[in-house]
């Protein structure tokens, strides 16, 4: 409580550097009373979000995040089955999560983006 | 969910959204029945610098099971389609994107309808599937090209 005490101070001392006349005049009408406090904060909750510092964002064939299971193990990851399901990059890289590029490279060993034949360039999260 | 159910929600919201590079191009793109988003239809407007200008084209679209390894199945129905790519029987389109060969998975409805537009303005009569058509863009002669589709889009058969 304290603190936000001081923050009020703060508050109207700011605004009478701003601007002094107007607040002179509210001062001079405030005094008596002793500056009842407008509002009052009973509650603060904080609320943040994050994203990824990186280039990728969604993988290409499934759609879902490269950093979150890929289509077909996203409906296992709450369960026991939960299996490993990593990013995997190109030399390129592009990435795809590994079952994804998997199954696309046995149609054809290309990357789904640059076209290029596709070569592993490292595996994980 | 698969990922014609995640396309699918995403073309609701594009086509909602308007004002996006798909509005000049795209009157319908949706599965037949909500239940089953393996068969759609789709309906474009005939981009305006070409004989297709103010008509509206039919498409099916299939989506094989192992979609988007496999590229999705495009034809232009119901109606015939006079287009030198394209079987005037069939509907069936010669586009390389459609195929096995050249499909990637990264590509998706919206990417397979901008690409038939494209084919649609930018016919290529070196690998024709109606010669008729593709005899008279060799000869240059857009006048004759012009009143055939015309024709045939009028009721011609």
């Amino acid at each position: 409580m304290s603190e936000m005490d001081k923050m009020d101070v703060d508050l109207e001392d700011a605004g009478s550097e701003a601007v002094p006349g107007e607040v002179n005049t509210e001062a001079a009408e405030q005094t008596p009373k002793k500056k009842p406090k407008k509002f009052e904060i009973k509650k603060w909750t904080a609320v943040a979000f994050w994203s990824w510092d990186i280039a990728v964002d969604n993988c290409a064939i499934c759609r879902n995040h490269i950093m979150e299971p890929c289509i077909t193990c996203q409906p296992l990851a709450m369960t026991d089955t939960d299996t490993e399901c990593v990013a995997a990059w190109g030399v390129c890289n592009h990435a795809f999560h590994l079952h994804c590029i998997n199954k696309w490279l046995k149609t054809r060993d290309v990357c789904p983006l640059d076209n290029q034949p596709w070569k592993l360039a490292r595996v994980g999260r | 969910m698969s990922r014609i159910v995640k396309e699918y929600k995403k073309i609701k919201k594009v086509l909602e959204g308007h004002g996006e590079a798909f509005e000049n191009l795209i009157v319908q793109l949706a599965p037949v029945n909500e239940y089953d988003l393996l068969s759609w239809k789709a309906t474009i407007r005939g981009p305006s610098d070409t004989p297709y200008n103010g008509f509206s084209i039919g498409l099916t679209i299939k989506i094989p099971s192992d979609y988007p390894i496999s590229p999705p199945m495009v034809k232009f129905e119901p109606y015939k389609m006079p287009h030198c790519n394209v079987n005037f029987q069939t509907g069936e389109i010669c586009l390389d994107i459609l195929t096995r060969q050249h499909w990637s998975p990264a590509w998706d409805l919206l990417h397979v309808l901008k690409a038939i537009e494209q084919l649609l303005q930018e016919p290529v009569p070196e690998s024709p599937l109606n010669v008729d058509i593709a005899n008279i863009l060799k000869e240059g002669d857009r006048t004759a090209y012009t009143g055939l589709v015309r024709y045939y889009f009028c009721g011609g058969t």
